[in-house]
């Protein structure tokens, strides 16, 4: 097996905090749990579509129903181009809801640790998105812009989730599930254990940050000493 | 992270006592091997009966910062940068014994796979030796394709399914070039290149030196670059 020196990896951090916003405890760990999903969409994105000089149909992935499917591409719009692709930065729940829109994708988080394996298609034992016990009030994602800082490039997906029930609930898994944009298919492509369970209080908030990271060639960096946002550089840019 | 426990009590006969106390926690801090999106090379030289000369495995040493912008823009559905993530409908016309027949094309995706003797995009290969750079836009001294001096034939590059086999996750991408240049030549360099097919634009997201390889005239160079994902 030879030595890779130059990978896309990243970390997931998960900071619980009180309503007010002060952190009470923070977990980071390795973001090591990208799912098989993840290369069929990759596989896709490089097929892509021509009418002229066909590619091979690509794989299909496992949707979070358990389904074998292709994913597509929007209908074309004449000449003009729509948007291609498999967003991740899920709006908050409610805001889903009102649209009558479904609500399971982006960060979610659920109460299984079984171990991951690499055909996983779904969190084990999701909370989907509510107020109420066995709930939770996922709020709105952001994404920064891919940032350069010498050695590597990385962007962020975060989303802050609400625990509004009376009781306490126990978060050990961590998801990141694609939706594919013009059919609304929903697929996983990654899903964490967290190394130790939040147990989340009534009323407390848990900040989920996935840190998608390219360690790039020709810099040979194994090892992260802490995988803590603000791990700066002396350069830094926007890339 | 940091605990602090204030207690309050108050004796019948006295005063009250206040006891505070602080606890503190260094953040937690980890050192393990990270996971994720990895690569290899597979070089494969065959003489001009197809038997195999050579073969060479290398690490994949050199994912390119374009290659993280196209993630970021496939992973939001938007523009960013050169890739834009569209599919369009584009009309195109071909004319036979003057007849022009028009008809029309779709293309979407951000493709890396290439049809037989385009260089533009797919697996492409060089002489070049300048140490790779993130920021790098191509290679450094591609071979293009043809019969004249210094250039080879390129073959259809492709792009596998994707095969999972035990908790490894994976596809390859392949392309075959032969030198009928009538001289060696010795490649150096190998990268992957995509074309975004709107707005029409070819960009390198991967690129490695390579150890070099002589390659002769008549013989076949195969580039396989598998791309992992491991639990």
């Amino acid at each position: 097996m030879t030595s890779i020196k130059s990978m896309i990896t990243g970390y997931v951090i998960s900071e619980l905090k009180t309503s007010d916003g002060k952190a009470l405890m923070r977990i980071a760990k390795p973001f090591d749990s990208l799912l098989g999903n993840f290369i069929v969409m990759l596989e896709t994105l490089f097929k892509g579509i021509d009418t002229k000089f066909p590619p091979p149909s690509p794989s299909k992935i496992v949707d979070t129903s358990g389904n074998y499917v292709n994913l597509t591409f929007p209908t074309p719009l004449n000449a003009y181009g729509i948007p291609l692709g498999w967003r991740v930065d899920a709006e908050s729940g409610d805001i889903l809801l009102r649209r009558n829109e479904p609500t399971d994708w982006g960060i979610m988080v659920g109460s299984d640790d079984s171990p991951t394996t690499i055909s996983f298609w779904r969190l084990v034992s999701p909370y989907p998105h509510g107020k109420d016990a066995g709930y939770m009030n996922y709020l709105g994602s952001t994404v920064s812009e891919p940032e350069f800082d010498g050695t590597s490039v990385k962007f962020t997906i975060q989303r802050l989730i609400v625990n509004e029930a009376d009781v306490s609930q126990v978060v050990k898994e961590v998801g990141l599930i694609a939706r594919e944009y013009n059919t609304w298919t929903r697929f996983l492509i990654a899903r964490d254990v967290l190394p130790a369970p939040i147990t989340m209080p009534p009323k407390s908030l848990l900040e989920v940050t996935i840190v998608l990271e390219g360690l790039l060639a020709p810099y040979q960096i194994y090892y992260r000493k802490d995988y803590g946002i603000g791990n700066e550089s002396s350069r830094r840019s926007i890339v | 992270m940091t605990h602090e426990l204030l207690l309050r009590g108050q004796s019948e006969s006295g005063p009250g006592i206040e006891l505070s106390m602080t606890i503190e926690k260094q953040m937690q801090k980890q050192q393990v091997e990270m996971k994720g999106i990895s690569m290899e090379i597979d070089i494969t030289l065959k003489d001009e009966k197809g038997n195999i000369v050579n073969q060479v495995k290398a690490p994949g040493n050199s994912f390119l910062l374009n290659f993280m912008r196209m993630l970021y823009a496939v992973l939001r559905a938007t523009s960013y940068g050169a890739f834009a993530c569209e599919r369009v409908k584009t009309t195109e016309s071909y004319t036979i014994e003057g007849q022009t027949t028009q008809y029309s094309r779709e293309l979407a995706g951000i493709q890396a796979w290439a049809i037989k003797e385009d260089d533009s995009h797919g697996i492409v290969i060089g002489t070049g030796t300048k140490t790779v750079a993130p920021d790098d836009a191509w290679l450094d001294s591609q071979i293009k394709n043809g019969f004249s001096s210094g250039q080879m034939l390129y073959l259809a590059s492709d792009v596998s399914n994707t095969e999972i086999v035990g908790s490894d996750a994976h596809i390859y991408l392949k392309r075959s070039f032969i030198n009928h240049s009538g001289s060696d030549i010795t490649v150096t360099e190998s990268g992957v290149a995509v074309w975004n097919v709107s707005p029409s634009s070819y960009q390198l997201i991967i690129r490695d030196l390579i150890p070099p390889v002589n390659v002769p005239n008549d013989y076949t160079l195969d580039v396989q670059y598998t791309i992992s994902v491991l639990i």
